[in-house]
């Protein structure tokens, strides 16, 4: 029996069906208060003061604090960078003199149930010194300069045939997962320990920061996670919200919840992308690329947050894609505005990137008179060249392409959606009118970050099998993953394996799930602990149990091509996309059915990106967008059948499994496949500059474009 | 109260206690759940609108289950899964 490469129906499913999830909302302890948080209506300015009186006095209501209360415990730490000196800008818990953003938190009120809280809220009196707001980043103050840099860039642009330039910009996104973020936080006396429920994505890091931050134990504090609606980057981060549960927990001696509303989470969860990117690049006569030079802008919101300023480092670090680039140097600015902090959202400096590079590509097609396929192809790095030195770095990690050839995948692709008889109907039909265009998007993608990750499996004396492991879900199906890679070794029916992740009483060490990286990294460790208990299983009855690790110095890395057909409606300036393609090399699929749902959902995410969503400010710092209503995202109706083309022509030799994760491929080149798609339709090349293309910006696109044909 | 008096159905009612109604064995065959948070309301949106109009066609059903959100699968999966089961109660009410 092979598992791996099957597609069996998930382990997860049953109980989320039968409406047994037990989400962050669903989690109660006895005798619980509710917490919830006063946020700054104003964007930026000076704390005159907070009156809390009235509030106190309100019925239910147990305590109100401010940042006084909270002012001996530091700021939440910067995980997973190396630059440094990001310290003065961490957000603390509570707001200390300042407000920085519109949700900035200010004071939290505990009461014993959640109407109570709110309504108490909502009578702390914040009195603030506005202050002019911050909301470009093109003039706002610096908190890193990210840059790298390899190559003779200088040689490059005195040998140039050509220099094409070209600025972009991409929205402001987030992930935006159905579940809010929500915590239950519980303190039990008689054992020392602090428990807190509702965690994701990173438990044992953020198990770390709790214990440090609150000055216990590391092993006195446990990090359990239940179901959890979704992450995208944004959830399971540590938030300010985190430890004022735990806090809150220890210091009341009562358990306490906390569940945000949406219009919350629009306001304080991670906001992602929104970057400018200024490219500049010497090209010989057949569009090849001989040097880049980028300019980087980040708006970074308020404060810097968990991720410190990997975006912006992964942005540039990945900027020159699957592409030869000889000569090459990007500086990223990472500036401080008045707007709700940013993380990493799915492929984060990836979607930017890519778009910037292949808005690039388009550039350098159309000024040279060339086919932007063709210019594609002059540029990719040949298979023959891989192992491939990308000479950047990013993670604490040397970015070297362990394995692909992306000529062959392009290649299939268009043999897929047959590409000549494709271009002679969109021909046929912009003839008799239409206004339908096909665009192409290159990509490389990153996974399996380490260091490290362990598993633990035991067959037990009644035939099911327990596979522990520091993973975390997010529903991506991480237990029907592991289940199938251990059942690959046992040769066991996954139906008999229970998956145990996100708990960090556990298991002493895991590394969560972020950066596509748990069927590598966790997926590897799981094949260790199968094949040493097998070896075992040789001498013992069971019960037996034996351990696994799998250690990783490199990321290895996916690639795809993206491609969009699209019909743009003049009238409404409104955008059909009529047809989607992801094209996608992971190496080995061990679910072919769960990868093509992480290809697709991505890709409909990267539509969102690229048509609808975005945070919107007005010049005082004011978000408008703060509801689904101005936040658009897709539904059913707007999203094409994603055509998927998986393929395994590139295994990860950095791996036993050969495999590299799938969780960020399908969402990386939307952006830049649409406008794209758009330009061609519009019969305009480099019209579109900027994400999302909202009726608004395209009407201004096609304004300009009957006013330029006019005397 | 709007829904006074009235009936309410919930996912924890569609199930044949613990058999599946079709709809939830169809998103389960179908792969059409990642996060699962969503899944409850796309299960009971689908069940009222397969029942009250059996024959519907896809543009109708694209614009109906246009009424929720999903953030993990791109609808891809949830509207295969819902006209899998669509044929599934049509063969049984026969």
């Amino acid at each position: 029996v092979k598992y791996i490469g099957a597609s069996p129906k998930r382990l997860e499913d049953r109980t989320l069906l039968l409406g047994r999830g037990q989400f962050a909302a669903d989690l109660k302890a006895p005798g619980q208060l509710h917490m919830r948080v006063c946020r700054s209506s104003v964007s930026h300015g000076k704390i005159l003061g907070i009156d809390t009186g009235e509030a106190r006095r309100h019925p239910g209501v147990v305590a109100v604090w401010t940042y006084e209360d909270v002012k001996h415990v530091p700021p939440i730490g910067i995980r997973l960078t190396k630059v440094g000196g990001l310290e003065p800008y961490q957000q603390t818990n509570l707001a200390k003199d300042y407000v920085r953003y519109v949700g900035d938190p200010v004071a939290v009120v505990f009461a014993e149930d959640p109407y109570a809280a709110e309504d108490a809220a909502e009578l702390v009196r914040l009195e603030v010194d506005e202050l002019p707001a911050k909301v470009s980043p093109l003039d706002a103050p610096e908190a890193a300069l990210i840059e790298k840099s390899y190559g003779d860039l200088a040689a490059a642009f005195a040998g140039a045939h050509a220099v094409v330039e070209l600025e972009v910009a991409i929205g402001r996104h987030t992930g935006v997962p159905m579940e809010t973020r929500g915590a239950l936080a519980d303190f039990d006396p008689a054992s020392g320990i602090l428990t807190m429920r509702g965690a994701a994505k990173v438990p044992h890091y953020n198990r770390d920061q709790v214990a440090r931050m609150l000055d216990l134990p590391g092993d006195m504090v446990h990090l359990i996670q239940g179901h959890v609606g979704g992450g995208f980057g944004v959830r399971g981060e540590l938030y300010p919200e985190d430890v004022l549960v735990c806090q809150a927990a220890l210091r009341l001696k009562r358990p306490v919840k906390w569940v945000e509303d949406r219009f919350e989470h629009l306001l304080a969860a991670n906001h992602s992308r929104d970057q400018v990117h200024r490219l500049r690049a010497a090209v010989d006569a057949r569009g090849f690329v001989l040097g880049l030079e980028a300019e980087i802008y980040t708006d970074q919101g308020g404060y810097i947050r968990t991720h410190g300023v990997t975006v912006s480092d992964l942005a540039c670090a990945m900027l020159p894609g699957p592409y030869v680039i000889p000569a090459y140097r990007a500086r990223a600015h990472v500036r401080l505005t008045n707007k709700t902090p940013c993380g990493t959202y799915r492929a984060p400096g990836r979607y930017e990137s890519t778009f910037a590079r292949e808005r690039l590509m388009d550039a350098i097609a159309a000024r040279l008179k060339l086919d932007p396929i063709e210019v594609r192809r002059v540029n990719l790095i040949p298979p023959e060249r891989m192992p491939f030195d990308r000479g950047t770095d990013t993670l604490g990690t040397h970015v070297v392409f362990d394995s692909g050839n992306y000529a062959l995948l392009l290649q299939k692709l268009l043999k897929k959606i047959d590409y000549e008889s494709l271009k002679d109907e969109l021909q046929r039909r912009r003839k008799s009118g239409e206004k339908v265009g096909f665009g192409l998007a290159m990509f490389v993608e990153k996974s399996g970050l380490g260091p490290a990750d362990k598993a633990v499996i035991t067959l037990h004396a009644d035939g099911t099998v327990e596979i522990v492991t520091g993973a975390a879900s997010l529903g991506q199906g991480i237990e029907t993953v592991m289940a199938q890679i251990c059942a690959e070794e046992l040769d066991l029916p996954i139906e008999r394996m229970r998956v145990v992740h996100g708990r960090t009483d556990r298991i002493d060490h895991g590394s969560g799930a972020f950066a596509s990286r748990v069927t590598v990294m966790t997926g590897c460790a799981v094949q260790a602990a199968a094949q040493a208990l097998k070896e075992k299983l040789k001498t013992e009855k069971p019960p037996v149990s034996a351990e696994g690790w799998f250690r990783a110095t490199h990321m290895n890395y996916p690639y795809g091509v993206h491609a969009a057909v699209v019909r743009v409606d003049e009238a409404t300036s409104g955008i059909v996309v009529e047809r989607f393609m992801v094209a996608c090399d992971i190496g080995r699929a061990v679910n072919p059915m769960l990868v093509e749902g992480q290809l697709s959902g991505g890709a409909v995410q990267g539509i969102g990106g690229a048509l609808l969503e975005e945070f919107l400010y007005d010049e005082a710092g004011q978000p408008l967008a703060t509801t689904f209503a101005d936040y658009l995202m897709p539904t059913c109706a707007e999203v094409p059948r994603i055509e998927v083309l998986l393929t395994e022509d590139a295994p990860s030799p950095l791996n036993p499994l050969g495999v590299k994760g799938a969780g960020e491929g399908g969402i990386n080149a939307a952006g830049a496949a649409i406008a794209a798609a758009v330009d061609a339709a519009l019969g305009r090349p480099g019209a579109v500059a900027r994400l999302p293309i909202t009726p608004r910006r395209l009407h201004r696109i096609t304004l300009s474009q009957t006013t330029e044909g006019k005397p | 109260v709007q829904a006074q008096g009235k009936d309410v159905r919930t996912v924890e009612g569609l199930a044949d206690g613990e058999k599946l109604h079709p709809l939830q064995q169809a998103f389960w065959e179908n792969h059409g759940l990642q996060c699962g948070f969503c899944t409850p309301g796309f299960l009971m949106l689908a069940v009222g609108v397969l029942e009250a109009e059996p024959d519907i066609g896809d543009e109708e059903l694209k614009h109906v289950l246009s009424s929720n959100l999903c953030r993990c699968t791109g609808y891809q999966n949830i509207v295969k899964a819902v006209r899998a089961a669509a044929a599934e109660m049509k063969k049984r009410a026969k």
